[in-house]
C-alpha cells in the first residue's frame, strides 16, 4: 500500500484531532466570507418571497431556471459521498477509506443545500406543506403522479438516511474525540459517542450495521437521481422527455460529485496537513474513477442527442438548435469544453498525479456540470409553439441565491471539519493494519 | 344552561341585530351621496336588483363607424362593452378598441375638474361657474368689440344632432357654420371627391363584401382602421365561405406598398412603389377595355384613348408589379362576377385619382349598384388642408380669436411644418374640452373636463353607410366621472352665459326634438315619446328595409373623370437621391390615429402584424435594413425636410424596401400615464402634399432619409419565432385539396370527459383576421391585468388568448404567393389527456364534470411545472402582484364573477366557466335542461367580428361545434401528442 514511513495509530489520532477545534485566522475569515455570502442569499430571497418570483429571472417560457438547475446540481454532488461510503465500502475497496468521511459530509450538507431549493422555487413558499401528506380535514393529498411529488419523498429519504449514516460511521471516532478532550466538549462527544467503548461485540455489531445501512444508501443512490429526472423525462417537453435521463443523471450526477470530493480533499490536504493520511496514490485512484465516469456520462449525453439528431423530430431539433447556437448556447458550450473535453487529459498519469492539475480541472468539470443542468432545465426556450419560444436572462436575486447556496455549502463544511473528524480514523488505523 | 337562555351582554350585539344596523348604515350612506348613484328611470326595467348586471344598448363613440354596443353596468359601474347584435353595423361585434373604451371611463389621468391657466401659465383647478363665466366674459368682450364672429369650433367626425348643436352654438354667436372645422386625420375625403367627380355623388359607397367573389383592394385597410371595419370584417367571415351556405369562398386581392392588416389577410398582396396604386388600378382598366372584356356599350375608342397611358408593361416599370400580374388580375376581375373594386383613403397624393381608377374598375365591369351601392347620407366632410391652413391664417391675422378643441388633438395629428401650435399661440382664448389631457389641451387657457360617450347623451350617423337608415343614440350608462360635463351642454350653458336664446334647456332635451322629426321620417307608427323611448332602449332607430339607390353615370363624365385622374396617376411619390425613402404613416390597429394610446389595454395589445407591444418601431424591409447596416433595435433617425424623428428599427418583411413605415398612434407629448412620452410621431415630420382631387392632407407621400445613430433601444414584441418552424402547429389546405376531400368529415376523437355535457370549440383560420378583439374581450371578461413595457420585455404579460402570427417559411413575403399572413388564436386547449394536471403535485388544475380543465387559484403553491408541461405554453404565472398595479380607478371595470389572482399562482383560459354558470343558472330556472346550442358565448367569441370562434357542447350532435368540429379543414395543433385538445382549428385555405 501507499505509505513508505509507518504511520503509528497515534500519530492518526494526533493528525486528525489537529485539524479540529483550533480556529486559524484564514479559518475565520474564510467562516465570515461564506457567513456574510449566505446572510446576502438569504435576503435576496427575502425580496423575491417580498415582491414575488418575478424578482428572479424567470419568465415566459422559461418557467424553471436557476434554481431547478442548481437543485439538480447539488442532488448530484451528494451522490459521490455515498458512492464512496457505501458503495465502495460494500466492494471492499480499501482506498476510499481516508477519502470517505468527508465525501459522506458533502453528501449531506449538499443535499441541504439542494433541499431548500424547492422552498426557493415555489411562487407561494408560505404553502410549502401542502407538497407533504399530513392529515388535513378536508383530506387533501398531494398528487402522487407528479414527479414533484416523488421528488420531495425521494430527497428527505436521502437526507435522513445519509445523515444519520454519517453520523452512525462517526461513532467510534467521535468516542476518540471524547477520550482526548476535556471539560465541556468531553460531555458532548461523550453524548454523541453513545457510550462507545470499542469492545469487540460493538464492533462485531457496528461493521454488521454498518454494511446492511450501505446496502439501503446503495439503492438510494439510482433512484434519488432517477427521480429528480424524471421531474424533467415524465414531462413531455423535448429536451426533456427521454428514457436516457435516469442513468444519464445518475452518471452525471456522480461525475460532478467525484471531482467535487477531488477538490474538497485537495484543499484539505493543503490547509489541514494530511497529505500523509490522503496520498496522492489516493488521489490518482478517485480521479481514474471520475474518468471512467465521465465515459459513461459522455456515452449517455451522446446517446440522450443522436437518437434525437437522426429521428429528425422537428421539436428535440428545436431545442438541440437552441443548445448550439440559441439561448442554451452559453450553458451548451461551457459544458462541452470543461466537462466534455477537458476531463480526456486524465487518462495520463501524470495529470491524474499533478494536483494543481487536478484542482483546477475538477473546479471546471462541476462548472461544467452545473452549466448541464441549467441548460436543460431552459429546454423550455424552444417548446413547441415558436410563437412561444423565449429566452431567459438571470438577475441579481437568483444569482445571489445561488451564490448563497454555494456559500453556504463552504460554511457547513467549514463549521463540520471544526467539530467531526474529518478523516476516519479507525478506517485509516484499518488500511494501516492490513497494510503491515 | 343552554346558550340561548344566556342572559345578553350589555355591549355585544347578535348577528340579526348587526345586520339591521348594518342594512340601515348602508342605506343611510347610499342616500347621503343622491349624486354618486346613478339610477335612471328610463333604462332600468323594473325589479332592478342590485347585484344583478344589466345590459344597457348605446352607441360606440371610439371611432366614426357607429356601432351598436351593449354596456354591461353593475351597481353604477360600467363592466364591459359588447356589440349590440341587433345593431345592423356591427351585429353584435366589436373591435379592440371599441372595447377598451372602458379605460376611457375610468382612466386614471382624466380631467377632473376645469382648470384655468394661471398667469404662470400653469393650469390651476376652477369651478364649473368660474369656467363658464370666463368663457362667457371673452365671448362677451368680443362681442361689445363687434366681433363675436371670430370664434372657431374644431371637433372630430361630428353627425347628426351633435353637429347641429355645434351649428347652433355658432349661429347664436353670429358666427358662420364654416367656423365648425371637422378634424380627421383618417378619412375617405378622396373617395368623397371621387364620387363627385363621376357620379356627383359624394357620399361614400355601401361595400357589399358579402356578396362579392373578388374583392381588390387598394390601400383601403378594411379589416383594420377604414371607416368601418367591424362591419367589414363581419362581411369578410361570410365572404371567407367558412361555414355559411355561400357557393364558393371569396378571392381578396391587396394592392399596397405596405402589409397592413387587410393585405395579410388577402390571398395575393401586391405591393406597388408608393403613388402608384392608382396607375395599376388603370393597368386593370387598360386590359379589361384592349381586350373587350368591361361591359359591352361603350365608347371604345374613346376609352382605349384615355387609357393608352396604362398598358401593363409600361405600368410595370412604373410601380414594379409584373406585367403578367397585371393582366391576369384585369382579366380575373372581368370574369369573376360579381367582384368589389375598393380605394379612397388619403395615402397618396393621388387618393382621388386612385379612388375614381376603382370606380370607374367597378363601372366597367357591371359591380356598380351590384356590390358598390349608393346610399343618401349626410356626414359632414372631414376638413381638408387648406381649410386647416386658412384656419391657422386665420388665428395669425387674428380673424379667429377664440378656439374651441371638442375632444380632438390637432396639436398631435397635424404635420409640424403647418405652424399650427404657433398658431394657436396667436389665439386670445383657446379652449380644449378633453377627457384625458392630450398635446393640444396643454396648449389652451381653459381645459374643461368632458364626459365621455358612455356619460353623455348624443347621436351619429356611422361614417360608412351600411344599406340601412341608420340613426344611433348614445345615452349615459353610467353617472359621469369626477366633474366632466358633455361638451353640447357646457356650449348651451355658456349661451345661457351669454344671454342669447339658447336652442334647448340642455343637450338631452335638443336630441328630443330632433328626434322627433327622425320619427317623422322614420315611418314608425305610435307618439314620437315612444319612438324616443324605444330608440333608447334600442340604442337608436334604424330602418329594415334597403335604402340603396341606383345611379345611373354618364359615361361621358367618367371619361372625363378618367382624363382627369389619369393625369395623376402616371407618377409615383416623388423622391430623391437624398430622400430616398417614402415615409408610410399607417394608421395603427389600435391607436387608430392616435385617440386611444392613452388606454392601457391598447398599448399592451400587440400590433397584428409586427406583434410590438407598447411602443411605435421604424419599420424597415430586411434589405433596406442590410443595405443601411442596422439591426433590430438600432435607433435610427428618419429625416424629411421638415424634420426627423428618432426610433428604434424593426425589421419587418411585410413593406418594400424602398418605404419605411411608421404606426400612426405614438408619440403623444401628453397624453396620460401609458401615453405621454412613448414612441414617435410620424405626422409631425409629414410634407405638406395633399390629395390633389380632395385636399386632404397626404399620409404617405413624403420622402425621407433614414441615418443610423449608432444608439440602440429595445422594441418589445409579444411573439418568439414568427415562424412554423417545422412544428405544423399552423396548417393550410389549398383549395384544390379541399375540393378532393370535398365530403370527407374530419373525425375529431370521441370526448373522453363529461356526462352530457363536454365543452369544446372550433376557430376556423380562414375567418380569422388577427384583429386582437378577442384578446381584449378575454382582459376585460377576465379581470387579466396589464403588466406594462418593463414585464411586457419579460414575457410576463398575461394573454389567456393570443393570436400568434405565422410568416410562410422564408419570410419573403414580397415573392411569396398566397397569404402573406397566417393567424392563430391560441389559448387553453381543455385538453383531454391534459398534460398540465398529472404534473401538480397538489391539485391545483384537474379536469370537471362538464370536461373543462379547472384551475384552483386557492391551490396553487407556484411551482410552474403545469406551465412547463404545458405544450402550447397558455398557462400564465403571476409574477408579481399585477392585481394591485390598476392604477385607481381602473378597477371599477373588473368582472366581480371572476376573481383576481394574486401572486405566484398559475391562471389561463378557462373558457368563461363563469359565464356558463350564468348560463346554467338561467336555463336551470327556466327549466330548461341542458342548455340550448348558442347560450353560453365565450368573451372572445362573442366579439370575434368575423365569427371564426364557435363554441358548444361536444356531446350534442347538432351544435354549431360539433358540426364544425368534422369540417374537412379540421385539425388539432400538436394532435401527435395525444393531449386530445378539445379545441378544434379549421385551417386556412390557401388559393
Amino acid at each position: 500500500m501507499a505509505s513508505n514511513h509507518p504511520i503509528s495509530f497515534s500519530d492518526v489520532n494526533r493528525d486528525v484531532l489537529r485539524t479540529m477545534f483550533r480556529l486559524s485566522p484564514l479559518y475565520v475569515l474564510a467562516v465570515l466570507v461564506t457567513g456574510g455570502l449566505v446572510a446576502w442569499g438569504g435576503y435576496a430571497w427575502s425580496v423575491q418571497i417580498d415582491y414575488g418570483m418575478g424578482m428572479s429571472g424567470k419568465r415566459h417560457p422559461a418557467m424553471w431556471f436557476l434554481y431547478i438547475g442548481t437543485f439538480v446540481f447539488w442532488i448530484g454532488v451528494s451522490h459521490a459521498g455515498t458512492l464512496l461510503s457505501a458503495i465502495l465500502h460494500l466492494l471492499k475497496v480499501k482506498w476510499r477509506k481516508p477519502l470517505y468521511r468527508i465525501a459522506e459530509a458533502m453528501t449531506s450538507i449538499s443535499l441541504l443545500c439542494a433541499a431548500i431549493y424547492p422552498l426557493i422555487h415555489l411562487g407561494r413558499v408560505w404553502k410549502f406543506y401542502w407538497l407533504l401528506p399530513y392529515p388535513n380535514q378536508r383530506e387533501l393529498w398531494p398528487n402522487y403522479r407528479s414527479p414533484l411529488a416523488w421528488d420531495t419523498v425521494a430527497v428527505s429519504s436521502y437526507l435522513v438516511g445519509s445523515s444519520i449514516f454519517l453520523y452512525f460511521g462517526m461513532i467510534p471516532d467521535l468516542a476518540i474525540v471524547r477520550d482526548n478532550s476535556k471539560g465541556i466538549k468531553r460531555t458532548i462527544y461523550g453524548i454523541l459517542a453513545l457510550g462507545w467503548k470499542g469492545t469487540n461485540r460493538e464492533w462485531y455489531v457496528f461493521q454488521k450495521a454498518y454494511t446492511i445501512y450501505a446496502c439501503f444508501l446503495t439503492a438510494i443512490v439510482p433512484t434519488v437521481h432517477g427521480i429528480v429526472s424524471w421531474d424533467f423525462a415524465m414531462s413531455i417537453q423535448p429536451g426533456w422527455h427521454s428514457t436516457v435521463f435516469a442513468p444519464y443523471f445518475v452518471s452525471g450526477a456522480i461525475f460532478s460529485g467525484v471531482a467535487f470530493v477531488i477538490t474538497l480533499l485537495i484543499l484539505m490536504r493543503k490547509f489541514f496537513k494530511l497529505k500523509h493520511l490522503v496520498t496522492d496514490d489516493h488521489m490518482d485512484k478517485l480521479a481514474l474513477l471520475m474518468f471512467g465516469i465521465y465515459l459513461i456520462w459522455f456515452y449517455l449525453s451522446l446517446m440522450e442527442v443522436l437518437p434525437e439528431w437522426f429521428a429528425g423530430d422537428p421539436f428535440h431539433k428545436n431545442v438541440l438548435e437552441s443548445r448550439f447556437w440559441g439561448p442554451a448556447s452559453q450553458h451548451f458550450w461551457v459544458m462541452f469544453v470543461t466537462a466534455g473535453i477537458l476531463p480526456l487529459f486524465l487518462i495520463s498519469r501524470r495529470f491524474r498525479r499533478s494536483m494543481p492539475f487536478l484542482f483546477v480541472s475538477s473546479i471546471l468539470i462541476n462548472l461544467g456540470m452545473w452549466a448541464e443542468r441549467v441548460m436543460i432545465v431552459i429546454s423550455t426556450t424552444r417548446s413547441f409553439i415558436p410563437a412561444s419560444w423565449g429566452d431567459i436572462q438571470a438577475t441579481w436575486v437568483d444569482s445571489s441565491i445561488v451564490i448563497g447556496t454555494f456559500a453556504m455549502f463552504g460554511f457547513l463544511m467549514l463549521i463540520f471539519c471544526k467539530l467531526f473528524p474529518s478523516v476516519s480514523m479507525y478506517e485509516v488505523k484499518e488500511e494501516i493494519h492490513e497494510s503491515e | 344552561m343552554s346558550r340561548e337562555s344566556k342572559p345578553k351582554a350589555q355591549n355585544k350585539i347578535d348577528r340579526r341585530e348587526f345586520l339591521a344596523v348594518a342594512a340601515v348604515a348602508a342605506t343611510v350612506a347610499a342616500c347621503e351621496q343622491p349624486k354618486k348613484s346613478f339610477i335612471s328611470p328610463i333604462s332600468y326595467p323594473e325589479g332592478y336588483l342590485p347585484g344583478a348586471p344589466t345590459w344597457v344598448s348605446t352607441t360606440c363613440g371610439m371611432c366614426p363607424a357607429g356601432c351598436g354596443i351593449q354596456v354591461k353596468v353593475l351597481d353604477g359601474n360600467a363592466k364591459k362593452i359588447e356589440g349590440n347584435p341587433a345593431h345592423p353595423v356591427n351585429h353584435g361585434r366589436i373591435c379592440a378598441r371599441g372595447q377598451a373604451g372602458l379605460q376611457l371611463l375610468y382612466h386614471p389621468d382624466r380631467v377632473t375638474q376645469p382648470l384655468k391657466k394661471a398667469t404662470a401659465g400653469a393650469l390651476q383647478p376652477a369651478t364649473w361657474p368660474e369656467a363658464i363665466e370666463l368663457v362667457v366674459a371673452r365671448l362677451r368682450t368680443l362681442r361689445e368689440q363687434g366681433q363675436s364672429d371670430r370664434v372657431a369650433v374644431v371637433t372630430p367626425h361630428l353627425t347628426a344632432g351633435r353637429k347641429a348643436l355645434v351649428d347652433a352654438f355658432l349661429r347664436a354667436l353670429g358666427a358662420g357654420t364654416d367656423k365648425h372645422i371637422v378634424h380627421e386625420i383618417l378619412n375617405a375625403e378622396p373617395l368623397r371627391a371621387a364620387n363627385r367627380l363621376l357620379f356627383e355623388r359624394a357620399e361614400i359607397p355601401v361595400y357589399r363584401l358579402d356578396q362579392a367573389n373578388l374583392v381588390i383592394s387598394f390601400g383601403a385597410d378594411m379589416l383594420g382602421t377604414w371607416l368601418s371595419p367591424v362591419h367589414y370584417t363581419q362581411d369578410y367571415g361570410v365572404f371567407r365561405n367558412g361555414s355559411t351556405g355561400r357557393e364558393r369562398r371569396g378571392r381578396w386581392v391587396h394592392v399596397e406598398p405596405h402589409l397592413s392588416l387587410t393585405a395579410a389577410n388577402a390571398d395575393v398582396w401586391l405591393a406597388p412603389k408608393p403613388g402608384t396604386e392608382a396607375a395599376v388600378a388603370l393597368a386593370l382598366a387598360h386590359v379589361i377595355v384592349r381586350d373587350g372584356l368591361g361591359r359591352g356599350d361603350l365608347d371604345a375608342t374613346a376609352w382605349k384613348e384615355a387609357l393608352a397611358a396604362f398598358d401593363p408593361a409600361r405600368v410595370a416599370e412604373l410601380s414594379g408589379v409584373q406585367a403578367d400580374r397585371l393582366e391576369s388580375l384585369a382579366r380575373e376581375l372581368a370574369s369573376v362576377k360579381p367582384a368589389c373594386v375598393v380605394a379612397g383613403t388619403n395615402q397618396a397624393s393621388n387618393a382621388t385619382a386612385l379612388a375614381a381608377a376603382a370606380q370607374i374598375l367597378n363601372w366597367l365591369t357591371g359591380n356598380l349598384n351590384d356590390t358598390v351601392r349608393f346610399q343618401a347620407e349626410t356626414a359632414p366632410a372631414a376638413a381638408d388642408l387648406a381649410r386647416l391652413s386658412r384656419l391657422k391664417a386665420s388665428l395669425e391675422g387674428g380673424q379667429v380669436k377664440a378656439i374651441f378643441f371638442i375632444d380632438t388633438d390637432p396639436l398631435f395629428t397635424l404635420p409640424g411644418r403647418l405652424g399650427f401650435a404657433n398658431a394657436l399661440g396667436k389665439a386670445d382664448f383657446r379652449v380644449a374640452f378633453a377627457t384625458v389631457p392630450n398635446d393640444t389641451s396643454a396648449a389652451c387657457d381653459l381645459v374643461l373636463p368632458l364626459a365621455t360617450y358612455l356619460e353623455s347623451w348624443w347621436d351619429a350617423t356611422p361614417a360608412a353607410p351600411v344599406g340601412r337608415t341608420v340613426a344611433n343614440l348614445g345615452r349615459p350608462v353610467v353617472s359621469a366621472m369626477h366633474e366632466s360635463r358633455p361638451a353640447e351642454d357646457v356650449l348651451l350653458d355658456i349661451l345661457g352665459g351669454l344671454g342669447v336664446p339658447r336652442p334647448a334647456a340642455n343637450f338631452e332635451t335638443f336630441l328630443r326634438e330632433r328626434w322627433s322629426s327622425i320619427h317623422k321620417g322614420s315611418g314608425q307608427k305610435g307618439s314620437s315619446d315612444e319612438f324616443w323611448q324605444a330608440a333608447v332602449a334600442a340604442g337608436g332607430w334604424w330602418s329594415q328595409k334597403d335604402s340603396t339607390l341606383p345611379v345611373t353615370p354618364k359615361e361621358s363624365r367618367l371619361l372625363d373623370g378618367l382624363r382627369e385622374a389619369a393625369g395623376a396617376a402616371s407618377r409615383s411619390e416623388a423622391t430623391s437621391p437624398e430622400y430616398k425613402f417614402v415615409l408610410y404613416a399607417y394608421p395603427s390597429t389600435r391607436f387608430y390615429d392616435g385617440r386611444h394610446a392613452a388606454l392601457p389595454w391598447l398599448q399592451e395589445l400587440p400590433d397584428p402584424l409586427t406583434t410590438v407591444v407598447w411602443n411605435s418601431p421604424v419599420e424597415l424591409h430586411p434589405d433596406a435594413a442590410q443595405t443601411l447596416g442596422v439591426k433590430d433595435g438600432d435607433v435610427v433617425r428618419v429625416e424629411s425636410p421638415e424634420g426627423a424623428i428618432e426610433a428604434p428599427v424593426l425589421v419587418f418583411p411585410g413593406i418594400r424596401p424602398d418605404v419605411v413605415g411608421v404606426p400612426i398612434g405614438q408619440g403623444h407629448r401628453e397624453n396620460g400615464r401609458y401615453a405621454s412620452g412613448r414612441g414617435i410621431n410620424p405626422l409631425s415630420i409629414l410634407s405638406l402634399k395633399t390629395d390633389e382631387g380632395s385636399g386632404s392632407l397626404a399620409l404617405a407621400a413624403t420622402a425621407v432619409l433614414v441615418k443610423p445613430t449608432g444608439k440602440r433601444a429595445r422594441v418589445v414584441r409579444s411573439q418568439g419565432s414568427p415562424y412554423d418552424m417545422g412544428t405544423g402547429v399552423i396548417q393550410t389546405i389549398s383549395a384544390k385539396e379541399l375540393d378532393a376531400a370535398h365530403g370527407v368529415r374530419h373525425t375529431p376523437p370521441k370526448p373522453l370527459h363529461g356526462e352530457q355535457v363536454k365543452w369544446g370549440m372550433t376557430i376556423d383560420l380562414d375567418r380569422c383576421t388577427g384583429c386582437g378583439a378577442c384578446m381584449v374581450a378575454c382582459s376585460a371578461e377576465n379581470n387579466i391585468p396589464v403588466v406594462g413595457e418593463d414585464h411586457c420585455s419579460k414575457r410576463r404579460d398575461f394573454r389567456w388568448i393570443r393570436v400568434e402570427r405565422y410568416w410562410p417559411d422564408g419570410g419573403n413575403l414580397l415573392a411569396t404567393e398566397g397569404p402573406a399572413a397566417r393567424f392563430l388564436p391560441m389559448m387553453c386547449q381543455h385538453c383531454e389527456n391534459a398534460p398540465c394536471e398529472p404534473v401538480c403535485p397538489v391539485y391545483a388544475t384537474s379536469h370537471n364534470q362538464q370536461g373543462l380543465n379547472v384551475m384552483v387559484y386557492d391551490r396553487c403553491v407556484g411551482t410552474r411545472y403545469c406551465s412547463n408541461n404545458c405544450p402550447y405554453k397558455v398557462r400564465y404565472f403571476n409574477w408579481f402582484e399585477f392585481q394591485k398595479m390598476w392604477a385607481a380607478p381602473l378597477e371599477r371595470q373588473h368582472n366581480p364573477e371572476v376573481r383576481v389572482r394574486m401572486d405566484g399562482v398559475m391562471e389561463k383560459c378557462t373558457f368563461c366557466i363563469q359565464r356558463i354558470r350564468t348560463a346554467s343558472d338561467r336555463a336551470k330556472d327556466g327549466g330548461r335542461r341542458p342548455l340550448a346550442d348558442g347560450e353560453v358565448l365565450t368573451a372572445c367569441q362573442q366579439s370575434c367580428p368575423a365569427d371564426a370562434i364557435v363554441f358548444g357542447n361536444l356531446k350534442d350532435p347538432e351544435a354549431r361545434a360539433t358540426r364544425q368540429a368534422q369540417d374537412a379543414r379540421g385539425y388539432r395543433v400538436l394532435e401527435s401528442l395525444n393531449t386530445v385538445p378539445s379545441l378544434t382549428y379549421l385551417r386556412k385555405v390557401t388559393a
